[in-house]
């Protein structure tokens, strides 16, 4: 005779159903385990008393057998590596059964310092992961980069996943940093971060093999909040106020002026004149006959008067609730970000909606979710010419920026703006240039789940991603405007500095959509001390992509922006593409006990973009953990609490892009002496159109790019759990990557698809948690995270001659991949040194000579990530502090070396700008035989050479790569949840306040008076790392938060 | 599930592109080269251009300060190879048409003419296969190849009746004016051949007897004010924004002296002296301190700017030339007088290349300025020098490229024996059209001008083929230009 007794078995910190909980009956071998969801069925003899309930991590608990359902609530007993995480395809495992890194992230810690998105609220949390905002703009990227770069062509950042379904996480950025540079985000930015229950990072490819060969850069999963049963209505409100001000803006000296090669001038565009004397100086252009008056005095301040207090509001509301089949979590949230640059042309707003929702129904669980984004962005650009920040920087010393904003005064719009030399004022640009981007998104899934057989279950589950982007610009047509009759035409002679600024207006439409199908079916089964568990599944995505452009030039209006405005013809363009990708995957894991624990996976994938030949690609991965704390004795278990050794060993394969393969034409345009196509059919005046063979050669053997990835990991609990250590080494090898590679013109193809070269990331990463006091109201938790990356190119194709360029200026400083190196090596213009270091310069001007060879000057990468997060507690009050280190490389600056070309910078009024003989310098002399030896320099340099010594710089190209290392403040959180009694008999649940700073401090080394080290302006990936070319400057943030439950 | 969807549908692929369609982007890819790239540089080796004083974004031009590592040829090398080039390559496979095949065969000539005036070597027999390192060949072969295949592209025609089908953006599909281009792209090369191989002569006198050349001039008469659509040259200063380029003090002064009205071109009046004023080249920055300690300055005022625009304000839409009458007319002139020794023929043909230049710029006064003793046929003894010099006036802003060549190939202008200091000091010692040395300059030769191109960087980075160019500065000649 026996009954069947059925049950929940969740976490008592915070609720969550615990899969893999060995369930047994006292005294007998009688067992099984729970289900993905924490549910049991176990059949029991009449006279069994009692259940035993443990779990790795947990304290065994016992429940007397009364009734046919019976709940468990298990402790931990060891905090902190009992957590269950989210593993691949939305499993939940115990972390501590797990072969491979995985990390998991709550969302109420992610909302606490409530950054905008996702991403930024992980930074410095994870080690081995690099997240890094490109700028401080509202709405702008963020770069997340796990374990090192390691393809080169192809994109480094990791596949979203949200509740099982991909995410399109395509950046909307400018494609040249160098121009009218632009960041409108990231697709992960559509998340409302208050919707998030959980992040795991999925780092190494044992860990990432079952999403295929989109996951080879790791995986971030993304768990969204579902219904609960629990006290109250369900209804919670978070909310904030935060205000931002500039972090860091270069030094600048205050000695000089307006004025160069040492002379005043009236139009110039930077602070070469005399020293500073006080008096009253003519300025700028004439106008009318009259002319403005100054004193001749530094304005210290000028640059930071001009930027604003940003400020930013956001909302969330949500609604949720369980019935015993049925959850429900509805929630919606607003962000208006409006960041430190006068006016809104830097803003962002960020609605969002979502609606998450279950029903169960006998063996039948039907899950949904849908989210709803709408995002509205507006973006001040960035580079050389006419952007805001070019244009400040370009700003004599003695000129009062914030003194322009007055676009009623004649003297401060372009035509009679005191200088024309390439930048105008900022103001006018706020005013009337247009670059904003407005996106809509829905994704979502909808989920069926049938517990068909006992052990087995079916699921099958649709999951859509579309999204619209509009994206709109705007210029001037300054030539109408200003050109005739103006002054700035006639500094420059008969040339207009307006020449071929007639204005543009541009419109693009950009829409994607991806469907992905999985259909699983699960096995799972506790045998004695074996537990199994089996998933063979099949998977199907679509990714669609269309984009239809539309621009003109030569504005009727000046300054309307409509396509219809221009006697011109418009250009336009579309572009789509279409990929497929199935897979079909299977996993087994076994556990034996809790001691030994072991997982397989493999997955063939079929891919569109492959020739038909290679299409079809397998792989696989096996990792193992050893629970060796289980073995020992007592005595031991006193110090050591929980003892793991983990190995994994997996390899990922990666498809290409669509396209790559079969040969095409394309409409013919060809180049001019710029390099650029400026002579393009149609020709349509005369009536002509071309095509012309495609300049890519395509590649019918095309093979799927390989990462294979070892991985070895410790995890240690020592002194009650007091202390914490998780380590781990890896080593990723990525293989056969697929690269457009440059090919001499003569062959006639620019360049070819293939398959190339090998890189190699080798690190160590560390996370130490510490709790030196606990006591029952009061704890404090140190943290400490470390990772260490070793990065190195091991081949090239022999026809690069070991060399690629990633990115670089024309003829100038470049970041390359060399064989050998670390990838992103800079090569630079360096100065001539004698074999005893001394610097060898020109006789005759007393200026370095260059190497006749750019020179390997360093790299891009870090030396290494480091962090300390501390915390205190009592009662509900937690004060805690999160520093960010990461020490080595080197970026490119543009901020620097517009700073040193306007002589603004402080090095440059180095020796009171009088002459001054180059340190430590010789002149080379070269003897009728042809050898040559150097005689001490004497040539000082005169004030002409000494700005040509700051404008080339004083090391010549390679003095605008500077020290990328710093040290920030990340962020300092106060947060109070009030007392419980104090509520008790209001219908509140809980009220939870903080106040924040976030980026409160930069450090940085002395050499860098410059910029934030993380600014960039290429984008979120490879290239994002090369550096900033007059990017916006970062900011820091206040912000309060409260939090109510109902 | 259907996988096969990977054919790029931004893009026609092979069986929607017929022959017509390609063509035209033939033409467009060598007049962006000749009338746009080259130009400007050629230009500046030709000392009709120098870098406006207050500018800088030519000064390795005027300076003769150009290396691989700043890519000027390569934009060149791409448009010709993996452009022009490889769509012949890609009509040769798709036609057997002979006519269809001639023409693009004497384009391919014109690219290689092209690739050896600048750089001596190039890829020929291996190149546009798709192999990624393709070796490279000595001019001399080059020219001889082309010239054979122009010879074995006619004689197909020839044997069959074949009409022209492909669009034709130059001829309007007029064969004839084909083999009239093709006798006058024979002429050119063989002249240029000439000095190191004297058997061409026979050749050269032929092509001259038979007198089967095209008529007008062989041009692209396409180009409108809208985007990607304006004229060369004028669409590289509209899209640079700004002027940098002055007329050079040899062209000026020789104009001046000869009382050209053609002047007016494409040359302004300097703004501070309402008069036309040259700059010695590479000699900007030395100008103004050599002005300064005479109190004075050397400003863009000072001196005559390039008008983009020209004098009737069609710049914009200025046909791109790739051989004009009046080069053709000279190459007779010469031919009659040297090779000949018929001066009536040669004085008819000196007249009307410039009668043919004059027109094509549409000036007039052809025959006032014939008239001037300075310039006329029967009062100047040195003939040569008076084509040479005249054709040196008459391809100014019409084919830098190829009087650049000429230059070299004839040694006419002369090079003056004096610096540009020297002759600042005391401008009796110059005799007015000669060039003069850069007065900065980078060559290896530093009394040399510029003589050859360097090999493109892309070719240096990526082709291990690519020739050792450790002994090539701008200062060593082309294979044909021995003397």
């Amino acid at each position: 005779q026996t009954r069947e007794i059925t049950g929940t078995v969740t976490s008592a910190d915070d609720g969550s159903t615990i899969p893999g909980v060995s369930v047994s009956v006292k005294g007998t071998t009688l067992g099984t385990i729970t289900d993905l969801d924490g549910k049991y069925v176990i059949k029991v003899s009449q006279d069994a008393k009692t259940l035993v309930f443990s779990f790795v991590g947990m304290q065994t608990t016992e429940k007397a057998i009364s009734g046919n359902v019976i709940d468990a609530q298990l402790e931990s007993d060891v905090v902190g590596i009992n957590e269950v995480v989210v593993t691949a395809m939305g499993i939940k495992r115990s972390e501590k059964t797990l072969g491979y890194a995985a990390t998991s992230v709550g969302g109420e810690e992610l909302a606490e310092k409530r950054t905008a998105d996702i991403m930024s609220s992980l930074a410095g949390k994870v080690a081995g992961v690099q997240i890094a905002s490109t700028s401080s703009d509202p709405g702008s990227s963020k770069s997340v980069i796990i374990r090192g770069i390691s393809s080169l062509g192809g994109s480094n950042q990791p596949l979203y996943v949200i509740d099982g379904v991909p995410m399109n996480n395509s950046s909307v950025s400018s494609s040249d940093g160098l121009n009218s540079g632009y960041d409108f985000g990231n697709g992960a930015s559509a998340v409302n971060p208050d919707d998030v229950e959980n992040m795991t990072i999925l780092k190494g490819a044992a860990a990432t093999a079952l999403y295929g060969s989109r996951a080879a850069n790791g995986v971030v999963m993304i768990t969204t909040k579902q219904g609960k049963k629990g006290k109250g209505i369900g209804i919670e409100y978070n909310g904030g106020l935060q205000w931002s001000s500039v972090l860091r803006l270069p030094q600048m000296q205050n000695e000089f002026g307006m004025g160069w090669y040492g002379e005043h001038t009236q139009l110039e565009n930077g602070s070469w004149g005399p020293k500073f004397d006080g008096s009253t100086e003519l300025w700028g252009n004439v106008y009318n006959n009259s002319q403005k008056l100054k004193p001749y005095v530094a304005l210290e301040d000028n640059i930071k008067d001009f930027f604003d207090v940003g400020f930013r509001q956001n909302h969330s509301l949500s609604f949720n609730g369980a019935s015993d089949n049925s959850t429900y979590f509805v929630s919606g949230s607003y962000i208006d970000d409006n960041g430190i640059i006068p006016t809104d042309a830097d803003s962002y707003k960020k609605y969002t909606f979502s609606v998450n929702g279950s029903h169960t129904s006998g063996a039948l669980t039907f899950t949904t979710a849908l989210n709803y984004a709408y995002q509205e962005n507006s973006f001040a650009t960035t580079g050389q010419g006419l952007s805001v920040y070019n244009s400040i920087m370009q700003t004599p010393r003695d000129i009062s920026i914030i003194g322009l904003a007055n676009l009623d005064d004649p003297f401060n719009m372009p035509g009679y703006y005191y200088t024309p030399y390439g930048v105008t004022n900022p103001y006018y640009i706020l005013e009337n240039y247009e670059n904003v981007y407005n996106s809509e998104r829905l994704y979502g899934k909808f989920q069926l789940d049938y517990d068909f057989l006992k052990y087995f279950k079916f699921t099958y589950r649709f999951g859509l991603d579309t999204s619209t982007g509009q994206r709109n610009t705007g210029e001037p047509n300054l030539y109408a405007l200003y050109y005739e009759g103006t002054a700035n035409g006639s500094p420059l002679g008969t040339n207009s500095p307006f020449t071929g600024e007639t204005g543009s207006v541009s419109e693009q439409t950009i829409r994607r959509r991806e469907i992905n199908q999985d259909i699983m079916v699960t096995f799972n089964k506790q045998l004695e001390d074996f537990s199994l568990n089996a998933i063979v599944g099949f998977n199907g995505n679509e990714r669609k992509y269309s984009s239809l452009y539309s621009a003109i030039t030569d504005l009727t209006i000046p300054t309307w922006y409509n396509l219809s405005n221009t006697s011109k013809s418009p250009t336009t363009s579309t572009d789509e593409s279409l990929r497929r990708l199935m897979g079909a995957y299977g996993q087994f894991e076994g556990g034996w006990k809790d001691l030994l624990f072991v997982t397989l996976t493999a997955r063939n994938d079929w891919s569109s973009t492959l020739p038909e030949g290679n299409r079809s690609f397998f792989y696989y991965g096996a990792t193992g953990s050893f629970i060796f704390s289980e073995l020992l004795g007592d005595n031991s278990k006193n110090t050591i609490d929980f003892g793991k050794i983990r190995l994994a060993w997996g390899k990922t394969g990666n498809d290409a892009d669509p396209y790559m393969v079969n040969p095409v034409y394309a409409q013919s345009g060809a180049y001019g002496y710029w390099g650029t196509g400026t002579f393009s059919f149609p020709f349509n005046s005369a009536g002509y159109n071309a095509y012309t063979v495609g300049n890519v050669l395509g590649s019918s053997s095309l093979s799927p790019e390989m990462t294979t990835e070892f991985e070895v990991g410790l995890n240690l609990a020592f002194l009650k759990n007091r202390i914490n250590i998780d380590a781990a080494f890896y080593n990723r090898l990525t293989d056969k990557q697929i690269y457009s590679l440059d090919m001499d013109y003569a062959s006639g193809f620019t360049a070819q698809n293939t398959n190339l070269g090998e890189v190699r990331n080798r690190g160590i990463e560390l996370n130490v948690n510490v709790t030196p006091v606990k006591t029952r109201d009061f704890s404090w938790d140190l943290s400490w995270r470390y990772s260490k990356n070793w990065n190195k190119v091991l081949s090239l194709p022999e026809g690069l001659g070991g060399e690629a360029l990633i990115y670089g200026f024309t003829g100038g400083t470049g970041m390359y991949a060399i064989v050998g190196e670390p990838i992103g090596v800079y090569k630079a213009e360096v100065p001539q040194y004698t074999a005893d270091g001394q610097v060898v310069v020109n006789a005759a001007t007393g200026l370095p000579v260059a190497e006749s060879d750019m020179q390997i000057v360093g790299s891009m990468n870090y030396k290494y990530q480091t962090g300390f997060t501390t915390t205190f507690r009592y009662k509900g009050v937690s004060l805690s502090a999160d520093l960010d280190i990461r020490q080595g490389g080197l970026m490119y600056s543009r901020t620097k070396s517009i700073s040193y070309f306007t002589g603004n910078a402080i090095q440059t009024a180095y020796n009171d700008r009088n002459p001054f003989i180059v340190p430590n310098s010789v002149n080379a002399v070269t003897d009728a035989s042809g050898s040559v030896s150097y005689v001490e320099n004497t040539t000082p340099l005169d004030a002409t050479n000494i700005y040509n010594y700051f404008d080339g710089g004083p090391e010549l190209g390679s003095s605008f790569l500077i020290d990328k290392s710093y040290v920030k403040l990340r962020s300092v959180v106060l947060s109070w949840s009030l007392p419980k009694k104090w509520l008790a008999k209001t219908p509140v649940q809980g009220i939870d306040l903080s106040a924040y700073g976030n980026n409160l401090f930069l450090w940085t080394p002395a050499s860098n008076t410059f910029v934030d080290p993380e600014t960039s302006s290429f984008g979120n990936d490879l290239q994002g790392n090369f550096g900033e070319y007059s990017a916006n400057p970062s900011s820091r943030n206040f912000g309060f938060n409260a939090k109510f439950k109902f | 599930c259907d996988l096969n969807i990977n054919d790029d549908p931004n893009y026609p692929g092979n069986s929607s592109i017929t022959t017509d369609l390609e063509f035209p982007a033939v033409q467009n890819y060598i007049a962006a080269t000749s009338c746009d790239i080259m130009f400007n540089y050629a230009g500046f080796f030709a000392q009709y251009f120098e870098q406006m004083p207050e500018a800088n974004q030519f000064n390795v031009l005027a300076e003769l300060s150009i290396s691989e590592s700043n890519q000027t040829i390569d934009r060149a090398y791409r448009n010709l190879y993996a452009g022009a080039l490889q769509d012949i390559e890609d009509i040769k496979s798709k036609t057997d048409n002979t006519a269809d095949l001639f023409a693009a065969t004497v384009m391919r000539a014109f690219c290689f003419q092209l690739l050896v005036d600048n750089m001596s070597d190039a890829p020929y027999t291996d190149a546009l296969n798709g192999n990624a390192q393709p070796t490279w060949d000595d001019g001399e072969t080059i020219y001889k190849g082309v010239l054979a295949e122009l010879d074995a592209a006619e004689e197909a025609l020839a044997n069959s009746s074949d009409q022209m089908t492909m669009t034709d953006m130059i001829f309007s599909q007029d064969i004839e004016q084909w083999k009239g281009y093709a006798n006058a792209l024979r002429l050119r090369m063989y002249l240029r051949m000439y000095d190191a191989d004297n058997s061409v002569q026979s050749k050269i006198t032929e092509l001259v007897a038979d007198n089967n050349f095209f008529t007008g001039d062989v041009k692209l008469d396409i180009y409108a004010d809208e985007s990607g659509n304006r004229s060369p040259f004028y669409a590289s200063y509209y899209e640079l924004g700004t002027g940098n380029h002055v007329a050079a003090h040899p062209l000026v002064s020789y104009m001046n002296e000869t009382a050209d009205p053609r002047i007016e071109y494409a040359i302004s009046k300097a703004a501070a002296t309402n008069s036309y004023v040259g700059q010695f080249c590479g000699a900007k920055v030395d100008l103004a301190s050599w002005r300064k300690s005479a109190g004075s300055d050397w400003k863009n005022v000072d001196v005559s700017a390039i008008n983009y625009s020209l004098f009737d304000d069609s710049g914009v839409s200025r046909p791109g030339f790739l051989f004009t009458q009046a080069e053709l007319q000279f190459f007779i002139a010469e031919v009659e007088s040297r090779f000949n020794n018929d001066n009536v023929a040669a004085k008819a043909a000196y007249e009307a290349a410039i009668a043919a230049d004059f027109s094509a710029r549409g000036i007039s006064g052809a025959d006032d300025f014939l008239a001037q003793d300075i310039v006329n046929w029967d009062k100047n003894t040195d003939k040569q020098k008076l084509i040479g010099m005249q054709k040196w006036v008459a391809l100014f802003y019409m084919d830098n490229m190829e009087a650049w060549s000429e230059i070299r190939r004839t040694g006419y202008p002369e090079l003056s024996s004096y610096t540009a200091k020297q002759i600042y000091d005391d401008p009796t010692l110059y005799t007015p059209g000669d060039l003069v040395l850069n007065y900065r300059s980078s060559l290896d030769n530093q009394n040399s001008l510029m003589k050859r191109m360097y090999y493109p960087l892309k070719a240096r980075q990526l082709n291990q083929n690519t020739p050792d160019a450790s002994g090539y500065y701008g200062g060593t000649p082309v294979w044909w230009d021995v003397n």
